[in-house]
Protein backbone atom coordinates (compact mmCIF):
# COMPACT_ATOMS: atom_id res chain seq x y z
CA UNK A 1 0.00 0.00 0.00
CA UNK A 2 1.47 3.29 -1.08
CA UNK A 3 1.77 6.53 0.86
CA UNK A 4 -1.06 9.01 0.70
CA UNK A 5 -0.04 11.80 -1.66
CA UNK A 6 0.87 15.32 -0.63
CA UNK A 7 1.79 15.68 3.03
CA UNK A 8 5.58 15.52 2.90
CA UNK A 9 8.25 17.58 4.64
CA UNK A 10 8.17 20.07 1.79
CA UNK A 11 4.47 20.71 2.30
CA UNK A 12 4.82 22.06 5.84
CA UNK A 13 7.92 24.03 4.88
CA UNK A 14 5.86 25.64 2.13
CA UNK A 15 3.05 26.34 4.61
CA UNK A 16 5.50 28.06 6.92
CA UNK A 17 6.99 30.07 4.08
CA UNK A 18 3.59 31.37 3.03
CA UNK A 19 2.56 32.04 6.60
CA UNK A 20 5.68 34.14 7.13
CA UNK A 21 4.47 36.54 4.46
CA UNK A 22 1.17 37.16 6.25
CA UNK A 23 1.88 39.95 8.69
CA UNK A 24 -1.37 39.57 10.56
CA UNK A 25 -0.80 35.85 11.09
CA UNK A 26 2.74 36.52 12.28
CA UNK A 27 1.45 39.08 14.73
CA UNK A 28 -1.06 36.52 15.99
CA UNK A 29 1.68 33.94 16.31
CA UNK A 30 3.88 36.32 18.29
CA UNK A 31 0.98 37.01 20.66
CA UNK A 32 0.50 33.27 21.14
CA UNK A 33 4.21 32.73 21.77
CA UNK A 34 4.28 35.64 24.22
CA UNK A 35 1.39 34.11 26.16
CA UNK A 36 3.07 30.72 26.20
CA UNK A 37 6.32 32.19 27.48
CA UNK A 38 4.39 34.12 30.10
CA UNK A 39 2.60 30.97 31.20
CA UNK A 40 5.64 28.70 31.30
CA UNK A 41 7.91 31.23 33.00
CA UNK A 42 5.25 32.82 35.20
CA UNK A 43 7.33 32.19 38.29
CA UNK A 44 10.16 34.24 36.80
CA UNK A 45 8.20 36.88 34.91
CA UNK A 46 5.60 37.76 37.55
CA UNK A 47 6.81 40.42 40.00
CA UNK A 48 4.72 39.13 42.91
CA UNK A 49 3.01 35.99 44.16
CA UNK A 50 -0.50 35.81 42.71
CA UNK A 51 -2.36 34.63 45.79
CA UNK A 52 -0.62 36.31 48.72
CA UNK A 53 -2.91 38.94 50.18
CA UNK A 54 -1.50 42.31 51.23
CA UNK A 55 -4.54 44.03 52.59
CA UNK A 56 -2.76 47.37 53.21
CA UNK A 57 -2.30 47.65 49.46
CA UNK A 58 -5.86 46.74 48.50
CA UNK A 59 -7.53 48.41 45.52
CA UNK A 60 -4.61 50.53 44.45
CA UNK A 61 -4.57 52.09 40.99
CA UNK A 62 -1.71 51.35 38.57
CA UNK A 63 1.57 52.65 39.93
CA UNK A 64 5.30 52.04 39.73
CA UNK A 65 5.06 49.27 42.33
CA UNK A 66 2.03 47.61 40.81
CA UNK A 67 1.98 48.29 37.08
CA UNK A 68 -1.61 47.23 36.65
CA UNK A 69 -2.83 48.00 40.14
CA UNK A 70 -4.04 45.68 42.88
CA UNK A 71 -7.30 43.94 43.65
CA UNK A 72 -9.45 44.00 46.78
CA UNK A 73 -7.05 41.71 48.62
CA UNK A 74 -3.97 43.69 47.67
CA UNK A 75 -2.84 41.06 45.16
CA UNK A 76 -0.81 42.37 42.23
CA UNK A 77 -3.00 42.36 39.12
CA UNK A 78 -0.12 41.96 36.68
CA UNK A 79 1.08 38.82 38.45
CA UNK A 80 -2.41 37.39 38.56
CA UNK A 81 -2.87 38.05 34.87
CA UNK A 82 0.45 36.35 34.10
CA UNK A 83 -0.49 33.29 36.13
CA UNK A 84 -3.98 33.42 34.67
CA UNK A 85 -2.50 32.80 31.23
CA UNK A 86 -1.73 29.26 32.42
CA UNK A 87 -5.40 28.59 32.99
CA UNK A 88 -6.37 29.96 29.58
CA UNK A 89 -3.70 27.97 27.78
CA UNK A 90 -4.53 24.78 29.65
CA UNK A 91 -8.22 25.14 28.87
CA UNK A 92 -7.48 25.77 25.21
CA UNK A 93 -4.99 22.90 24.84
CA UNK A 94 -6.87 20.25 26.76
CA UNK A 95 -10.34 21.08 25.50
CA UNK A 96 -9.22 21.28 21.87
CA UNK A 97 -7.23 18.04 22.19
CA UNK A 98 -10.30 16.21 23.50
CA UNK A 99 -12.41 17.88 20.85
CA UNK A 100 -10.03 16.80 18.06
CA UNK A 101 -10.06 13.20 19.27
CA UNK A 102 -13.84 12.97 19.58
CA UNK A 103 -14.56 15.00 16.47
CA UNK A 104 -12.06 13.21 14.24
CA UNK A 105 -13.25 9.78 15.37
CA UNK A 106 -16.95 10.51 14.92
CA UNK A 107 -16.47 12.49 11.73
CA UNK A 108 -14.29 9.75 10.28
CA UNK A 109 -16.69 6.89 10.97
CA UNK A 110 -19.64 8.94 9.77
CA UNK A 111 -17.91 9.94 6.57
CA UNK A 112 -16.41 6.54 5.83
CA UNK A 113 -19.17 4.12 6.75
CA UNK A 114 -22.09 6.42 5.86
CA UNK A 115 -25.58 4.94 6.15
CA UNK A 116 -27.00 4.52 9.64
CA UNK A 117 -23.72 5.49 11.32
CA UNK A 118 -23.72 8.76 9.45
CA UNK A 119 -27.38 9.34 10.33
CA UNK A 120 -26.71 8.91 14.03
CA UNK A 121 -23.61 11.08 14.04
CA UNK A 122 -25.35 13.81 12.01
CA UNK A 123 -28.27 13.74 14.44
CA UNK A 124 -25.85 14.14 17.33
CA UNK A 125 -24.10 16.99 15.54
CA UNK A 126 -27.40 18.74 14.82
CA UNK A 127 -28.59 18.37 18.40
CA UNK A 128 -25.40 19.86 19.85
CA UNK A 129 -25.43 22.52 17.12
CA UNK A 130 -28.98 23.40 18.15
CA UNK A 131 -27.76 24.68 21.48
CA UNK A 132 -26.21 28.12 21.54
CA UNK A 133 -22.73 27.17 22.72
CA UNK A 134 -22.79 28.90 26.06
CA UNK A 135 -26.08 27.33 27.10
CA UNK A 136 -24.72 23.87 26.40
CA UNK A 137 -21.55 24.63 28.29
CA UNK A 138 -23.58 25.91 31.24
CA UNK A 139 -25.80 22.82 31.24
CA UNK A 140 -22.76 20.51 31.18
CA UNK A 141 -21.09 22.51 33.93
CA UNK A 142 -24.16 22.20 36.11
CA UNK A 143 -24.26 18.46 35.51
CA UNK A 144 -20.60 17.94 36.36
CA UNK A 145 -20.15 20.65 38.97
CA UNK A 146 -18.07 23.84 38.61
CA UNK A 147 -14.31 23.61 38.37
CA UNK A 148 -11.53 23.48 35.83
CA UNK A 149 -11.94 19.82 34.81
CA UNK A 150 -15.56 20.48 34.00
CA UNK A 151 -14.54 23.43 31.87
CA UNK A 152 -12.23 21.22 29.79
CA UNK A 153 -14.99 18.68 29.18
CA UNK A 154 -17.76 21.21 28.64
CA UNK A 155 -15.83 23.19 26.04
CA UNK A 156 -14.67 20.02 24.28
CA UNK A 157 -18.25 18.75 24.08
CA UNK A 158 -19.20 21.85 22.12
CA UNK A 159 -16.07 22.12 19.95
CA UNK A 160 -16.01 18.56 18.65
CA UNK A 161 -18.90 19.32 16.34
CA UNK A 162 -16.86 21.71 14.20
CA UNK A 163 -14.08 19.15 13.86
CA UNK A 164 -16.48 16.31 13.08
CA UNK A 165 -18.22 18.23 10.31
CA UNK A 166 -14.95 19.11 8.61
CA UNK A 167 -13.55 15.59 8.88
CA UNK A 168 -16.78 14.06 7.63
CA UNK A 169 -16.93 16.44 4.70
CA UNK A 170 -13.32 15.84 3.78
CA UNK A 171 -13.76 12.08 3.95
CA UNK A 172 -16.75 12.21 1.64
CA UNK A 173 -14.45 13.62 -0.96
CA UNK A 174 -11.44 11.44 -0.32
CA UNK A 175 -13.28 8.16 0.08
CA UNK A 176 -13.88 7.71 -3.61
CA UNK A 177 -10.37 8.55 -4.68
CA UNK A 178 -8.38 5.86 -6.41
CA UNK A 179 -5.78 5.17 -3.78
CA UNK A 180 -8.46 4.59 -1.17
CA UNK A 181 -10.39 2.28 -3.47
CA UNK A 182 -7.16 0.46 -4.18
CA UNK A 183 -6.53 0.03 -0.47
CA UNK A 184 -10.03 -1.35 -0.01
CA UNK A 185 -9.62 -3.69 -2.94
CA UNK A 186 -6.40 -4.96 -1.43
CA UNK A 187 -8.41 -5.96 1.62
CA UNK A 188 -7.53 -3.23 4.08
CA UNK A 189 -9.90 -2.91 7.03
CA UNK A 190 -11.95 0.24 7.37
CA UNK A 191 -10.10 1.39 10.45
CA UNK A 192 -6.70 0.92 8.89
CA UNK A 193 -7.66 2.74 5.74
CA UNK A 194 -9.05 5.63 7.71
CA UNK A 195 -5.99 5.96 9.90
CA UNK A 196 -3.29 5.32 7.32
CA UNK A 197 -4.65 6.98 4.24
CA UNK A 198 -7.49 9.33 4.97
CA UNK A 199 -6.69 11.05 8.24
CA UNK A 200 -3.29 12.46 7.21
CA UNK A 201 -5.10 14.35 4.49
CA UNK A 202 -7.80 15.84 6.64
CA UNK A 203 -5.58 17.03 9.48
CA UNK A 204 -4.85 20.38 7.85
CA UNK A 205 -8.39 21.78 8.12
CA UNK A 206 -8.72 20.17 11.56
CA UNK A 207 -5.71 22.16 12.73
CA UNK A 208 -7.35 25.34 11.47
CA UNK A 209 -10.59 24.56 13.30
CA UNK A 210 -8.67 23.72 16.46
CA UNK A 211 -6.64 26.92 16.44
CA UNK A 212 -9.79 28.99 15.99
CA UNK A 213 -11.41 26.79 18.63
CA UNK A 214 -8.60 27.73 20.99
CA UNK A 215 -9.85 31.30 20.94
CA UNK A 216 -13.38 30.11 21.57
CA UNK A 217 -12.19 27.98 24.48
CA UNK A 218 -10.51 30.96 26.15
CA UNK A 219 -13.70 33.00 25.84
CA UNK A 220 -15.83 30.10 27.06
CA UNK A 221 -13.70 29.63 30.18
CA UNK A 222 -13.76 33.35 30.82
CA UNK A 223 -17.49 33.47 30.34
CA UNK A 224 -18.10 30.52 32.66
CA UNK A 225 -15.84 31.99 35.32
CA UNK A 226 -17.56 35.34 34.87
CA UNK A 227 -20.84 33.65 35.74
CA UNK A 228 -19.23 31.91 38.69
CA UNK A 229 -19.30 28.46 37.13
CA UNK A 230 -15.71 28.04 36.08
CA UNK A 231 -12.47 28.48 37.93
CA UNK A 232 -13.09 29.01 41.61
CA UNK A 233 -11.21 31.56 43.74
CA UNK A 234 -8.48 32.10 44.86
CA UNK A 235 -7.08 30.64 41.64
CA UNK A 236 -6.24 33.37 39.14
CA UNK A 237 -8.21 33.11 35.93
CA UNK A 238 -8.91 36.01 33.63
CA UNK A 239 -12.64 35.33 33.72
CA UNK A 240 -12.95 35.16 37.49
CA UNK A 241 -10.82 38.31 37.78
CA UNK A 242 -13.24 40.01 35.41
CA UNK A 243 -16.12 38.80 37.56
CA UNK A 244 -14.66 40.40 40.67
CA UNK A 245 -13.57 43.47 38.75
CA UNK A 246 -17.07 43.99 37.44
CA UNK A 247 -18.36 44.50 40.98
CA UNK A 248 -15.81 47.31 41.40
CA UNK A 249 -15.80 48.88 37.98
CA UNK A 250 -17.12 52.26 39.07
CA UNK A 251 -14.47 52.65 41.78
CA UNK A 252 -11.54 50.58 40.51
CA UNK A 253 -11.68 50.36 36.71
CA UNK A 254 -8.33 48.57 36.43
CA UNK A 255 -9.67 45.47 38.14
CA UNK A 256 -11.98 44.79 35.21
CA UNK A 257 -10.21 46.45 32.29
CA UNK A 258 -6.86 44.66 32.44
CA UNK A 259 -8.16 41.09 32.72
CA UNK A 260 -10.63 41.92 29.93
CA UNK A 261 -7.83 43.24 27.76
CA UNK A 262 -5.81 40.10 28.43
CA UNK A 263 -8.69 37.95 27.18
CA UNK A 264 -9.24 40.18 24.14
CA UNK A 265 -5.57 40.21 23.12
CA UNK A 266 -5.26 36.44 23.53
CA UNK A 267 -8.37 35.83 21.44
CA UNK A 268 -7.16 38.30 18.84
CA UNK A 269 -3.86 36.47 18.58
CA UNK A 270 -5.45 33.05 18.07
CA UNK A 271 -8.01 34.45 15.63
CA UNK A 272 -5.33 36.16 13.52
CA UNK A 273 -3.12 33.10 13.47
CA UNK A 274 -6.04 30.76 12.78
CA UNK A 275 -7.23 33.00 9.94
CA UNK A 276 -3.76 33.10 8.41
CA UNK A 277 -3.36 29.35 8.74
CA UNK A 278 -6.71 28.77 7.07
CA UNK A 279 -5.82 31.06 4.18
CA UNK A 280 -2.61 29.19 3.62
CA UNK A 281 -3.80 25.63 4.16
CA UNK A 282 -7.17 25.66 2.54
CA UNK A 283 -8.64 28.89 1.20
CA UNK A 284 -11.85 27.02 0.37
CA UNK A 285 -12.56 27.01 4.09
CA UNK A 286 -12.61 30.76 4.08
CA UNK A 287 -15.99 32.16 5.02
CA UNK A 288 -14.91 35.71 5.60
CA UNK A 289 -11.86 37.86 5.03
CA UNK B 1 -41.41 25.75 -1.84
CA UNK B 2 -43.92 24.51 0.69
CA UNK B 3 -42.37 21.09 0.27
CA UNK B 4 -39.08 22.58 1.35
CA UNK B 5 -40.65 24.15 4.42
CA UNK B 6 -42.36 20.90 5.31
CA UNK B 7 -39.13 19.00 4.89
CA UNK B 8 -37.28 21.38 7.17
CA UNK B 9 -39.99 21.10 9.82
CA UNK B 10 -39.94 17.32 9.69
CA UNK B 11 -36.14 17.29 9.94
CA UNK B 12 -36.37 19.50 13.00
CA UNK B 13 -38.47 17.05 15.02
CA UNK B 14 -35.72 14.51 15.89
CA UNK B 15 -33.40 17.42 16.63
CA UNK B 16 -35.94 19.01 18.98
CA UNK B 17 -36.45 15.67 20.69
CA UNK B 18 -32.71 15.35 20.99
CA UNK B 19 -32.52 18.80 22.55
CA UNK B 20 -35.08 17.89 25.22
CA UNK B 21 -33.32 14.56 25.83
CA UNK B 22 -29.88 16.12 26.19
CA UNK B 23 -31.16 18.85 28.49
CA UNK B 24 -33.02 16.34 30.59
CA UNK B 25 -30.06 13.97 30.85
CA UNK B 26 -27.66 16.74 31.76
CA UNK B 27 -29.89 18.08 34.50
CA UNK B 28 -30.81 14.53 35.56
CA UNK B 29 -27.13 13.83 36.01
CA UNK B 30 -26.86 16.65 38.49
CA UNK B 31 -25.99 15.31 41.90
CA UNK B 32 -29.05 16.83 43.45
CA UNK B 33 -31.56 14.56 45.08
CA UNK B 34 -35.01 16.10 44.65
CA UNK B 35 -36.25 14.19 47.69
CA UNK B 36 -33.59 15.74 49.89
CA UNK B 37 -34.23 19.11 48.29
CA UNK B 38 -37.92 18.93 49.07
CA UNK B 39 -37.75 17.26 52.48
CA UNK B 40 -34.56 18.74 53.79
CA UNK B 41 -31.07 17.35 54.00
CA UNK B 42 -31.65 15.53 57.29
CA UNK B 43 -34.82 13.79 56.18
CA UNK B 44 -35.25 10.21 57.24
CA UNK B 45 -33.99 7.76 54.58
CA UNK B 46 -37.24 5.81 54.60
CA UNK B 47 -39.38 8.92 54.20
CA UNK B 48 -37.13 10.09 51.38
CA UNK B 49 -37.59 6.73 49.65
CA UNK B 50 -41.37 6.95 50.03
CA UNK B 51 -41.25 10.46 48.57
CA UNK B 52 -39.22 9.20 45.62
CA UNK B 53 -41.65 6.36 45.02
CA UNK B 54 -44.69 8.64 45.21
CA UNK B 55 -43.21 11.07 42.69
CA UNK B 56 -41.90 8.31 40.44
CA UNK B 57 -38.33 9.36 41.09
CA UNK B 58 -37.20 5.79 41.56
CA UNK B 59 -38.31 4.80 38.04
CA UNK B 60 -35.67 4.36 35.30
CA UNK B 61 -34.42 7.54 33.64
CA UNK B 62 -36.18 6.89 30.36
CA UNK B 63 -39.52 6.53 32.13
CA UNK B 64 -38.93 9.79 33.95
CA UNK B 65 -37.85 11.42 30.69
CA UNK B 66 -41.01 10.18 29.00
CA UNK B 67 -43.16 11.71 31.73
CA UNK B 68 -41.13 14.91 31.59
CA UNK B 69 -41.63 15.13 27.82
CA UNK B 70 -45.33 14.38 28.13
CA UNK B 71 -45.76 17.15 30.65
CA UNK B 72 -43.53 19.52 28.66
CA UNK B 73 -45.66 19.08 25.56
CA UNK B 74 -48.60 20.25 27.64
CA UNK B 75 -46.66 23.29 28.73
CA UNK B 76 -45.70 22.06 32.17
CA UNK B 77 -41.99 22.52 32.78
CA UNK B 78 -42.21 22.09 36.51
CA UNK B 79 -41.80 24.61 39.27
CA UNK B 80 -38.86 26.76 40.24
CA UNK B 81 -36.96 25.24 43.14
CA UNK B 82 -36.16 28.71 44.41
CA UNK B 83 -39.44 30.60 44.08
CA UNK B 84 -41.96 27.77 43.49
CA UNK B 85 -43.45 29.69 40.55
CA UNK B 86 -44.25 27.70 37.43
CA UNK B 87 -41.27 27.65 35.09
CA UNK B 88 -42.89 28.16 31.69
CA UNK B 89 -45.07 31.16 32.63
CA UNK B 90 -42.04 32.74 34.33
CA UNK B 91 -40.01 32.30 31.16
CA UNK B 92 -42.79 33.57 28.92
CA UNK B 93 -43.19 36.68 31.07
CA UNK B 94 -39.53 37.58 30.61
CA UNK B 95 -39.21 36.47 27.02
CA UNK B 96 -40.54 39.65 25.35
CA UNK B 97 -37.78 41.73 26.96
CA UNK B 98 -35.17 39.35 25.54
CA UNK B 99 -36.79 39.45 22.12
CA UNK B 100 -36.78 43.25 22.19
CA UNK B 101 -33.10 43.29 23.07
CA UNK B 102 -32.11 40.54 20.66
CA UNK B 103 -34.04 41.92 17.70
CA UNK B 104 -32.62 45.41 18.26
CA UNK B 105 -29.11 44.00 18.49
CA UNK B 106 -29.50 41.96 15.30
CA UNK B 107 -31.08 44.89 13.52
CA UNK B 108 -28.13 47.10 14.47
CA UNK B 109 -25.73 44.40 13.37
CA UNK B 110 -27.31 44.02 9.93
CA UNK B 111 -28.23 47.68 9.37
CA UNK B 112 -24.68 48.81 10.11
CA UNK B 113 -22.69 45.73 9.17
CA UNK B 114 -23.95 45.40 5.60
CA UNK B 115 -23.25 49.00 4.47
CA UNK B 116 -19.93 49.14 6.34
CA UNK B 117 -18.77 45.89 4.75
CA UNK B 118 -19.98 46.98 1.32
CA UNK B 119 -18.30 50.37 1.61
CA UNK B 120 -15.06 48.68 2.65
CA UNK B 121 -15.22 46.46 -0.40
CA UNK B 122 -15.95 49.31 -2.79
CA UNK B 123 -13.07 51.31 -1.30
CA UNK B 124 -10.77 48.33 -0.97
CA UNK B 125 -7.39 49.03 0.61
CA UNK B 126 -8.30 52.60 1.44
CA UNK B 127 -7.93 54.09 4.92
CA UNK B 128 -11.64 53.46 5.50
CA UNK B 129 -11.19 49.81 4.59
CA UNK B 130 -8.21 49.29 6.91
CA UNK B 131 -9.84 51.08 9.82
CA UNK B 132 -13.17 49.32 9.55
CA UNK B 133 -11.67 45.88 9.12
CA UNK B 134 -9.27 46.39 12.03
CA UNK B 135 -12.24 47.49 14.15
CA UNK B 136 -14.19 44.47 12.98
CA UNK B 137 -11.39 42.14 14.02
CA UNK B 138 -11.31 43.81 17.41
CA UNK B 139 -15.07 43.52 17.64
CA UNK B 140 -14.92 39.80 16.99
CA UNK B 141 -12.18 39.24 19.52
CA UNK B 142 -13.68 41.21 22.41
CA UNK B 143 -15.89 39.00 24.57
CA UNK B 144 -19.46 40.26 24.91
CA UNK B 145 -19.28 40.45 28.69
CA UNK B 146 -16.15 42.62 28.58
CA UNK B 147 -17.68 44.83 25.92
CA UNK B 148 -20.77 45.28 28.07
CA UNK B 149 -18.70 46.32 31.06
CA UNK B 150 -16.63 48.74 28.95
CA UNK B 151 -19.71 50.33 27.42
CA UNK B 152 -21.49 50.63 30.76
CA UNK B 153 -18.40 52.18 32.30
CA UNK B 154 -17.60 54.60 29.47
CA UNK B 155 -21.02 55.81 28.36
CA UNK B 156 -23.00 55.16 31.48
CA UNK B 157 -20.66 55.99 34.31
CA UNK B 158 -17.89 58.22 32.93
CA UNK B 159 -19.84 60.23 30.36
CA UNK B 160 -23.30 59.81 31.87
CA UNK B 161 -24.96 59.72 28.44
CA UNK B 162 -27.16 56.71 29.18
CA UNK B 163 -28.31 54.91 32.32
CA UNK B 164 -26.09 52.02 33.38
CA UNK B 165 -28.92 49.61 33.94
CA UNK B 166 -32.68 49.33 34.12
CA UNK B 167 -35.70 48.83 31.97
CA UNK B 168 -38.79 50.74 30.88
CA UNK B 169 -41.38 50.22 28.20
CA UNK B 170 -42.33 52.57 25.43
CA UNK B 171 -40.33 55.55 24.22
CA UNK B 172 -38.81 56.13 27.64
CA UNK B 173 -37.35 52.65 27.42
CA UNK B 174 -35.16 53.47 24.44
CA UNK B 175 -32.41 54.96 26.55
CA UNK B 176 -32.16 51.75 28.57
CA UNK B 177 -32.15 49.63 25.41
CA UNK B 178 -29.31 51.37 23.62
CA UNK B 179 -26.19 50.21 25.49
CA UNK B 180 -27.20 46.56 25.95
CA UNK B 181 -28.25 46.33 22.31
CA UNK B 182 -24.92 47.74 21.16
CA UNK B 183 -23.00 45.40 23.49
CA UNK B 184 -24.93 42.44 22.15
CA UNK B 185 -24.86 43.48 18.51
CA UNK B 186 -21.24 44.57 18.05
CA UNK B 187 -19.87 41.04 17.71
CA UNK B 188 -22.37 40.00 15.02
CA UNK B 189 -21.91 43.41 13.37
CA UNK B 190 -18.20 42.74 13.03
CA UNK B 191 -18.79 39.28 11.57
CA UNK B 192 -21.36 40.60 9.10
CA UNK B 193 -19.14 43.50 8.03
CA UNK B 194 -16.23 41.18 7.28
CA UNK B 195 -18.35 38.68 5.44
CA UNK B 196 -20.13 41.39 3.45
CA UNK B 197 -16.80 42.80 2.39
CA UNK B 198 -15.42 39.53 1.10
CA UNK B 199 -18.74 38.65 -0.51
CA UNK B 200 -18.90 42.02 -2.28
CA UNK B 201 -15.30 41.69 -3.47
CA UNK B 202 -16.17 38.37 -5.06
CA UNK B 203 -19.39 39.59 -6.63
CA UNK B 204 -17.81 42.74 -8.00
CA UNK B 205 -15.40 40.65 -10.01
CA UNK B 206 -18.23 38.83 -11.75
CA UNK B 207 -18.77 39.12 -15.46
CA UNK B 208 -22.29 40.44 -15.37
CA UNK B 209 -21.02 43.52 -13.59
CA UNK B 210 -18.44 44.05 -16.29
CA UNK B 211 -21.34 43.98 -18.74
CA UNK B 212 -23.35 46.42 -16.65
CA UNK B 213 -20.46 48.85 -16.55
CA UNK B 214 -19.86 48.43 -20.27
CA UNK B 215 -23.50 49.30 -20.85
CA UNK B 216 -22.84 52.61 -19.18
CA UNK B 217 -24.23 52.05 -15.68
CA UNK B 218 -22.52 54.25 -13.09
CA UNK B 219 -20.40 52.66 -10.39
CA UNK B 220 -23.00 53.53 -7.79
CA UNK B 221 -25.65 51.97 -9.97
CA UNK B 222 -23.58 48.83 -10.36
CA UNK B 223 -23.11 48.58 -6.63
CA UNK B 224 -26.67 49.32 -5.61
CA UNK B 225 -28.55 47.50 -8.33
CA UNK B 226 -26.50 44.38 -8.83
CA UNK B 227 -23.62 43.81 -6.46
CA UNK B 228 -25.31 44.49 -3.15
CA UNK B 229 -28.25 42.21 -3.74
CA UNK B 230 -26.11 39.23 -4.64
CA UNK B 231 -23.44 39.88 -2.06
CA UNK B 232 -25.95 39.92 0.74
CA UNK B 233 -27.07 36.32 0.16
CA UNK B 234 -24.16 34.60 1.94
CA UNK B 235 -24.57 37.05 4.80
CA UNK B 236 -28.03 35.66 5.45
CA UNK B 237 -26.51 32.27 6.15
CA UNK B 238 -24.54 33.79 9.01
CA UNK B 239 -27.68 35.12 10.63
CA UNK B 240 -28.00 31.74 12.31
CA UNK B 241 -24.54 32.12 13.82
CA UNK B 242 -25.35 35.69 14.82
CA UNK B 243 -28.53 34.48 16.43
CA UNK B 244 -26.59 31.92 18.46
CA UNK B 245 -24.18 34.63 19.51
CA UNK B 246 -27.09 36.86 20.53
CA UNK B 247 -28.81 34.09 22.51
CA UNK B 248 -25.60 33.27 24.33
CA UNK B 249 -24.57 36.88 24.78
CA UNK B 250 -27.94 37.76 26.20
CA UNK B 251 -27.01 35.92 29.40
CA UNK B 252 -24.11 38.27 30.02
CA UNK B 253 -25.62 41.47 28.71
CA UNK B 254 -28.86 41.08 30.67
CA UNK B 255 -26.83 40.34 33.78
CA UNK B 256 -24.56 43.37 33.34
CA UNK B 257 -27.33 45.80 32.46
CA UNK B 258 -29.96 44.28 34.74
CA UNK B 259 -32.25 43.74 31.76
CA UNK B 260 -35.24 41.59 32.85
CA UNK B 261 -35.13 38.93 30.17
CA UNK B 262 -34.65 35.16 30.21
CA UNK B 263 -30.87 35.59 30.31
CA UNK B 264 -31.02 37.33 33.68
CA UNK B 265 -33.58 34.77 34.80
CA UNK B 266 -31.15 31.99 33.95
CA UNK B 267 -28.16 33.67 35.60
CA UNK B 268 -30.16 34.18 38.80
CA UNK B 269 -31.27 30.55 38.61
CA UNK B 270 -27.65 29.46 38.22
CA UNK B 271 -26.67 31.44 41.28
CA UNK B 272 -29.37 29.78 43.38
CA UNK B 273 -28.86 26.34 41.78
CA UNK B 274 -32.49 26.36 40.70
CA UNK B 275 -32.21 23.27 38.54
CA UNK B 276 -35.73 23.18 37.10
CA UNK B 277 -35.56 26.83 36.07
CA UNK B 278 -32.17 26.38 34.41
CA UNK B 279 -33.39 23.28 32.61
CA UNK B 280 -36.47 25.13 31.42
CA UNK B 281 -34.56 28.19 30.23
CA UNK B 282 -31.87 26.24 28.41
CA UNK B 283 -34.40 24.04 26.66
CA UNK B 284 -36.63 26.99 25.80
CA UNK B 285 -33.72 28.94 24.32
CA UNK B 286 -32.55 25.94 22.29
CA UNK B 287 -36.03 25.29 20.91
CA UNK B 288 -36.46 28.94 19.96
CA UNK B 289 -33.08 28.73 18.25
CA UNK B 290 -34.10 25.68 16.21
CA UNK B 291 -37.42 27.22 15.21
CA UNK B 292 -35.84 30.55 14.27
CA UNK B 293 -33.26 28.74 12.15
CA UNK B 294 -36.07 27.08 10.24
CA UNK B 295 -37.51 30.52 9.54
CA UNK B 296 -34.10 31.79 8.41
CA UNK B 297 -33.74 28.76 6.12
CA UNK B 298 -37.13 29.46 4.60
CA UNK B 299 -36.31 33.12 4.02
CA UNK B 300 -33.02 32.09 2.47
CA UNK B 301 -34.85 29.69 0.15
CA UNK B 302 -37.27 32.44 -0.81
CA UNK B 303 -34.44 34.79 -1.71
CA UNK B 304 -32.33 32.19 -3.47
CA UNK B 305 -34.70 29.79 -5.27
CA UNK B 306 -31.88 27.43 -6.11
CA UNK B 307 -31.84 26.25 -2.51
CA UNK B 308 -35.25 24.62 -2.46
CA UNK B 309 -34.47 22.45 -5.44
CA UNK B 310 -31.55 20.72 -3.73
Amino acid sequence: MGEAPGRSEGYWAEVWRRLRRDRRALFGLSVIIAIMVMAVFAGVVAPYDPVTQVLEEAIEPPSRHHLLGTDRFGRDLLSRIIYGSRVSLKVGLISQSISIIIGTFLGAVAGYYRGRTDDVVMWLINVVWAFPALLFVIAVTLALGPGINTVYVAVALVSWVGVARIVRGQIFGIRELEYVQAARALGGSGARIIVQHILPNVMAPVIVVASLGFAGAIVAEAGLSFLGLGIQPPAASWGSMLRTGYAYFTSAWWMAVFPGLAITIAVLGFNLFGDGLRDVLDPRLRVEW
Amino acid sequence: MSQHILRRCVQAVPVLLGVTLVTYLLIFAVAVDPARLALGIRADAEIAQTFRHEWGLDRPWYVQYGRFLFRALQGDLGRSLATNEEVLPAILRRFPATVKLGVTALFLAVALGVPVGAASAVRQNSALDHVTMASALLGISTPTFFLGILLAWTFGYLLGWTPISGYATGAAGMKYLLLPAVALGLGPLAVIARLMRSSMLEVMRQEYLVTARAKGLSELGVVMKHALRNAVIPVITTISGSLAAVLSGTFFVEYIFNWPGIGLLAVDAIASYDVTMIQGTVMFAAIIFVLTNICVDVIYALIDPRISYR
